[in-house]
């Protein structure tokens, strides 16, 4: 079909709001990766934790759904914080390929330890901004996906800070560029590693919120975007922290107005047509290597 | 490098499995809810006459145990009315003994069951079975065993297009689910005064969505309306704005779709959020008939077609559900309907049968003709079977989405209340 400006326009739109929700999953990831070399398989089912506390604090509790970002955050900090505890920091030295079947294994415990409390049912909330909506144009603009792209943003930013101006965010860029030089140097290298893990797993806390008044949650929801925040930060470069903004929203759009030229699940193989041309072509990813 | 070669490979790895699970994904409506069955309570036979063993199978364990159990009780309270009532009256009163069969939800062992059912139970017929999964192989076996199988409930077109003699089949085939949809679509002029030509379909592209769209564009054609567009998206997709924006794009009359739960619920708030409202967006019976899609989208549902097999809004479903409720306690759904109306079938032809010769049942229930009645409450004037079996009398329900509830609106002589469209 001929695609009209109107339908672009809206596709874009939606792509970008999305995409920086994307962003914010991303980061988590990226930068647990960028510090400790360890793939987080278990992410998307953080998500899903948070979306779960989210979900009751808001429904079945009546909070604001932007509220609940004040406990999901610190409540997925400590949830990551205890799980690299237990279960990550014993095998940090281990092969790459132990880690991976650990946190794979991880993510699949999370998945059905939610299954049976939480049932296979989907879970959806319409709170006062789920039906907000203004138009600029042609386009509609949803209010709910608009807040949860400023809140990303916002995050975004607020880590980059973290990272850059503060001590503790000094030591996890050390940690992650030197290990043994962050050592030599007296930075506590284990305090900073389930610092980052935590903070990682944090940022979800953060997207759980944001994404509660526009959209579902159930014990498999994790999959989805555990797996989209793998093509971010490999489109964006492992552990590059701008990498994964940038590239959170060109999935985003990829998805969105691929969605409106492909008929069905074709959108979802131009995303992974990408993910898989930038591994073969491009393994540093698009930013190039890693930056901090 | 060589973690990235482990993390693309394993990155790839999750993708299949994600795919594979999200096409493995059953409907909404079969959520898998596993509750142990409880034996079946079937009356003793008074001793002056043999009682006719009729067999039973549904899922009676596993993860289809609840929608087994709907049929089950369907069928229970059919028998035992019908017992109360004094039984089949050509043969002395005698009573109906339903001898229940676990199919697990495995189609080798509704095969096993059925032979059972047959050879050591010796049934005069079989009534079952729920999922065309099962029913297909279990109706062939039966069909070997020269014995009739009425299939209350499993929507599989072929189960009745294979020439079988002794499989008689009661509910709707999945083509009729598109069918109906349209006559729907046509029947809304005469009903609200729209006249629908264009229609779009909005639908997941798995094979439960590919197939009911394959139906509903024949229907359409046959129906002179055209299909202005057809969008189809993976249902574990992230946003469905854009998806929506293409419909509202293309300016249809009317929108057909094919969801489960979590794609119908991104839907229906794109559509409120696109200004769609007054656009009648109809459901193929997918996700929009989960209890949850009313209950947590709230006034966002408010005005989706939909369709049912059963409902006890409809005109004349008051006393069934009644009786339903007082015994098992919550609604009779389509499956117990279904159910309950394959008792009445069996006992209508035994009656006629007058006989517990297999062939000279089988024969009676092919000359089956029940008329709308007590003993009949499907949503027609009487129903049939054809010469392959097919009860060509199923309609479906297609309700709409009104003051949380799903009530009734077509066909005329059934509905609950007027269609409302907003403006």
């Amino acid at each position: 079909m001929i695609l009209s400006f109107e339908l672009l326009a809206q596709a874009v739109l939606t792509g970008i709001l999305i995409g920086g929700v994307f962003a914010l999953i991303s980061v988590g990831l990226s930068l647990i990766w960028g510090v400790m070399r360890i793939i987080n398989f278990a992410h998307g089912e953080f998500l899903m934790i948070g979306m779960y506390i989210s979900y009751f604090l808001t429904a079945k509790a009546g909070w604001d759904p932007y509220l609940t970002v004040f406990v999901t955050t610190p409540l997925l900090f400590l949830v990551g914080a205890a799980i690299f505890q237990v279960s990550i920091r014993p095998i940090l030295s281990h092969p790459s390929m132990n880690q991976i079947m650990l946190t794979l294994g991880l993510s699949l415990i999370l998945q059905n330890l939610a299954l049976v409390i939480f049932k296979a049912d989907v879970l959806v909330t319409s709170t006062a901004y789920t039906r907000m909506t203004f138009t600029i144009g042609p386009v509609v603009v949803r209010v709910s996906q608009l807040i949860a792209f400023l809140g990303s943003g916002l995050a975004a930013i607020l880590l980059y800070w973290f990272l850059q101006k503060t001590d503790i965010g000094r030591a996890i860029r050390a940690a992650a560029q030197n290990r043994d030089a962050a050592v030599l140097v007296g930075i506590n290298v284990r305090r900073t590693y389930l610092v980052a893990f935590g903070i990682g797993s944090a940022c979800l806390g953060v997207a759980a919120s944001f994404m509660i008044p526009f959209y579902y949650t159930s014990p498999t929801v994790g999959l989805f975007f555990g797996l989209i925040a793998y093509v971010v930060v490999v489109l964006g470069g492992l552990g590059n922290f701008i990498g994964a903004l940038v590239a959170g929203l060109i999935i985003g759009l990829t998805e969105s107005v691929g969605a409106s030229l492909l008929p069905g699940s074709l959108a979802r193989v131009l995303t992974f047509g990408i993910f898989v041309l930038v591994l073969l072509f491009r393994p540093q990813g698009i930013f190039g290597g890693r930056q901090r | 490098m060589k973690r990235k070669v482990l993390f693309s490979i394993l990155a790839v790895m999750m993708a299949l499995s994600m795919l594979i699970s999200a096409c493995a994904a059953p409907p909404a409506t079969e959520a898998p809810a596993p509750t142990e069955a409880p034996p079946a309570a079937t009356e003793a036979p008074p001793a002056e006459v043999e009682p006719v063993k009729v067999g039973a199978m549904y899922p009676l364990t596993g993860d289809l145990a609840k929608l087994g159990e709907e049929n089950k009780n369907g069928l229970q309270l059919a028998i035992d009315e019908i017992n109360a009532a004094g039984g089949i009256k050509s043969m002395g009163g005698a009573k109906i003994e339903l001898v229940w069969a676990d199919s697990q939800g495995k189609p080798e062992v509704g095969i096993s069951e059925v032979t059972r059912l047959v050879q050591q139970e010796n049934v005069v017929a079989i009534i079952g079975a729920y999922q065309s999964g099962v029913t297909v192989p279990s109706t062939q076996e039966a069909e070997r065993l020269a014995t009739s199988f009425i299939v209350s409930m499993a929507v599989s077109d072929k189960i009745t297009e294979r020439g079988f003699k002794y499989t008689f089949r009661i509910c709707p085939k999945a083509s009729w689910y598109a069918k109906d949809q349209v006559t729907f679509l046509k029947d809304l002029k005469e009903l609200a005064g729209m006249d629908i030509k264009k229609v779009a379909l909005l639908h997941e592209d798995t094979d439960f969505g590919e197939s009911t769209a394959a139906g509903q564009k024949q229907y359409l054609q046959e129906a002179g309306m055209e299909m202005v567009l057809e969008v189809k998206y993976p249902a574990s997709a992230a946003d469905l704005t854009t998806e929506v924006s293409k419909v509202k794009a293309a300016n249809p009359d009317a929108v057909l779709t094919v969801t489960y739960l979590n794609d119908s619920i991104l839907i229906a708030r794109a559509r409120e959020a696109l200004g769609m409202t007054n656009i009648p967006f109809v459901d193929a019976a997918g996700g929009t008939v989960d209890p949850e899609f009313i209950k947590q989208l709230g006034q966002t549902a408010e005005g989706w077609f939909t369709e049912i097999e059963y409902t006890k809004y409809a005109a004349g479903a008051e006393p069934l559900n009644n009786r339903y409720v007082a015994v098992f306690g919550d609604d009779i759904t389509g499956n117990g309907a279904y159910a309950y109306q394959a008792g009445y079938v069996i006992a209508d032809a035994l009656e006629r049968a007058a006989s517990v010769d297999r062939d000279a049942v089988r024969d009676a229930l092919a000359k089956t003709d029940m008329p709308s009645g007590p003993n009949m409450v499907l949503p027609t004037d009487h129903i049939f079977f054809d010469e392959n079996g097919q009860n060509p009398n199923a309609p479906l329900f297609i309700v709409q989405v009104q003051g949380g509830e799903l009530i009734p609106v077509w066909p005329g002589a059934y509905a609950a209340k007027p269609v409302q469209l907003s403006k």
